[in-house]
């Protein structure tokens, strides 16, 4: 369970990322959002990854920590792609 | 068909050069590295799934009940087949190590062979020699072996050629990174049916999402061989002699006095007294070894070696000595240099050991991202110059060649795989050399894959390949159930996840499989058909998109 939070925490972030782009935001909300928004979005999506980082190291320590909080965000990013893909393919 | 500028153009464009063919010259040789590699990650899983009669985890008796059968058949059946022993070592069966219990003893003289030791691997439940109850098998442990060794060559030459290929691809993979403009604007963009453009694509999410793993893989893999791949350093500093080996050892893995004592004892030095004693310190499942130096005198040590924890590649990093005639515990190692620390943490990471079962599924999950890395980078190199033939034109056999070698290498080595698999559960149990006949059949299948490549219409290979392929990852757990008794419906009874997760995922990949082979029928993994010319321009447009980006 400890691993999947912090898992879910990485995806979060990458999405939040996602959105900051112009091109990935635009595909999700049809419209790419303001400036100032994705700006927000670029905050709160490093907060994320920042939480998952912490997370990871906090139940792991640091060496083990660090290496499953790269596996979290290689992974986050991989279904961000695919869920972006899915929109491509079905929009 | 290589960007015309080679190494003189712009920067970029020259890296791409470089990209391109440093990445393509060892792709094969990488893309075998990686595939056994990656199944390297579950060594212990494949051993127990090759090896049906041994017990599952939950049949494994107590160390302590374990560490007398050993100890008894090293005294008794090993001291009287070669005489005077000087080292016991126990191999216990853990969570992380191979499902036996190995018993081990150095001699005081050569044996009849020539050898200074013997080895028997042992039932952990009867005591009983694993060759005498389970089939014999190289296991897993032979596909994470061939990833730095390979097979049918010298030692010495396989781990070179090895790195000289991952040297490539470290090249490679810097280059990539330099050449990809949009590393971040692309980063989560995968476009489906859009041919050329989708393998791009998938080449570069194969490569950018998991290149802190990529990166760290190389790396590390060129650092398991540094004193082989750069002797120039020792040479310069301390030498190559047999005793300037042994003085890098002792400064890699400094160890204590072992005249130092604590004035901690255990209840008594006898054997359970002290695993309950070390159990109570470690968590459970933690003793990997047992180890007793000069057993029998007064100056006897007894070493107990923990499983690796944190990211140190662990040569019995934790451990924890005993006098073995008053039990009295011995002083601990003094704390590594820190060259020495970032080294192992280096092969730490490269076999990733120290991981969870979350994390072991990333580490593989990664290896096939990787696998994926190298395969799309292939495809993309031969369909980048086949779009490039215009109507009328023959096809150049420099591109016919490349699309087979590439199906005899992407579809073809799996399908390698799972002959070995099946080979393991069809072969006679009793056949003479049948560890290296299921060795031998991944190779001869790995092979018919390419004469097969080579004699079809390179679509219909395809289809039957990666048909031939679901089907054999689909039908093994049937083939396991007709074999053995250890199939999948009783290990999911009996909770044995570690054969049970074997069968699971096989059906995955089957799957998987089943999944893609509908759409090879107008799969743009090859077009037959040269491209048409309104339609050259687009493709040439990507063509320079693909050349920019280093593929």
């Amino acid at each position: 369970m400890t691993f999947l939070i912090g898992w879910f925490l990485a995806l979060l972030g990458m999405l939040t990322l996602a959105f900051t782009q112009a091109k990935q935001a635009k595909l999700l909300f049809g419209a790419a959002p303001a400036a100032s928004t994705r700006w927000a979005f670029s905050i709160v999506g490093y907060a994320l990854l920042f939480s998952s980082t912490y997370q990871a190291i906090a139940a792991y320590g640091l060496g083990v920590g660090l290496v499953t909080f790269f596996s979290h965000v290689c992974f986050a990013a991989w279904c961000v792609s695919l869920l972006l893909t899915c929109r491509r393919t079905l929009f | 068909m290589s960007n015309p500028t080679g190494l003189h153009g712009a920067f970029r464009q020259s890296m791409a050069w470089l990209h391109t063919w440093s990445g393509l010259v060892f792709a094969i040789l990488l893309y075998f590295v990686f595939v056994t590699g990656t199944f390297g990650y579950f060594t212990y899983e494949i051993d127990h799934w090759m090896q049906p009669e041994l017990p599952s985890r939950d049949e494994i008796p107590s160390n302590a009940e374990m560490a007398e059968l050993a100890l008894r058949h090293i005294e008794t059946d090993l001291a009287s087949q070669e005489g005077e022993l000087t080292r016991y070592f126990i191999g216990l069966p853990t969570s992380r190590t191979y499902q036996y219990l190995m018993a081990f003893a150095n001699l005081a003289e050569l044996n009849a062979d020539g050898e200074g030791f013997i080895r028997e691997d042992l039932n952990p439940v009867s005591g009983v020699p694993v060759s005498d109850v389970a089939r014999d098998t190289s296991g897993g442990s032979i596909l994470y072996r061939m990833h730095y060794a390979l097979h049918y060559m010298p030692y010495e030459a396989a781990y070179y050629t090895v790195g000289l290929a991952t040297l490539f691809m470290f090249l490679a993979m810097i280059t990539g990174v330099v050449t990809h403009k949009k590393i971040f604007a692309d980063f989560f963009t995968l476009r489906l049916g859009k041919g050329q453009r989708t393998w791009l694509d998938a080449h570069n999410m194969t490569s950018v999402l998991a290149l802190p793993f990529m990166l760290m893989i190389t790396y590390s893999g060129l650092l398991f061989f540094l004193v082989e791949y750069s002797p120039g350093t020792m040479i310069l500093t301390i030498g190559v002699d047999r005793g300037a080996m042994q003085e890098l050892s002792s400064h890699r893995y400094p160890e204590a006095d072992l005249k130092d004592a604590t004035g901690v004892f255990a209840v008594s030095p006898a054997m359970k007294d002290l695993i309950a004693y070390v159990e109570h310190e470690w968590a459970d499942d933690q003793i990997r070894y047992i180890e007793i130096n000069s057993p029998g005198e007064d100056n006897s040590i007894i070493t107990f070696g923990a499983v690796d924890q944190g990211l140190y590649r662990d040569r019995g990093f934790t451990v924890m000595r005993f006098n073995a005639t008053t039990g009295e515990v011995l002083a601990e190692d003094p704390s590594r240099p820190l060259d020495s620390e970032f080294y192992q943490s280096a092969l730490g990471l490269h076999e990733g050991r120290f991981a969870n079962y979350w994390l072991r599924w990333a580490y593989f999950a990664s290896g096939l991202l990787g696998c994926g890395m190298i395969a799309t980078g292939l495809l993309l190199w031969a369909k980048k110059r086949r779009a490039l033939v215009k109507t009328g034109m023959p096809i150049p056999r420099s591109v016919t060649i490349m699309e087979r070698v590439n199906l005899g290498t992407i579809v073809g080595l799996p399908l390698g795989v799972a002959a070995y698999f099946w080979a393991n559960r069809l072969l006679p149990v009793q056949f003479e050399g049948r560890a290296e006949w299921e060795i031998h059949c991944l190779f001869l299948v790995w092979a018919l894959s390419f004469l097969h490549a080579g004699a079809r219409e390179i679509k219909l290979a395809w289809r039957e390949q990666v048909g031939a392929l679901a089907a054999m990852c689909l039908l093994l757990p049937v083939m396991n159930a007709l074999t053995t008794e250890a199939h999948l419906g009783n290990s999911l009874a009996a909770g044995d996840w570690e054969r049970a997760g074997f069968d699971l995922t096989s059906l995955v990949f089957g799957l998987a499989l089943c999944a893609i082979w509908p759409r090879l029928t107008s799969s743009s993994t090859v077009s037959d058909e040269p491209t048409s010319v309104e339609n050259a321009e687009e493709v040439t447009g990507l063509t320079a998109q693909a050349n920019k980006a280093g593929v």
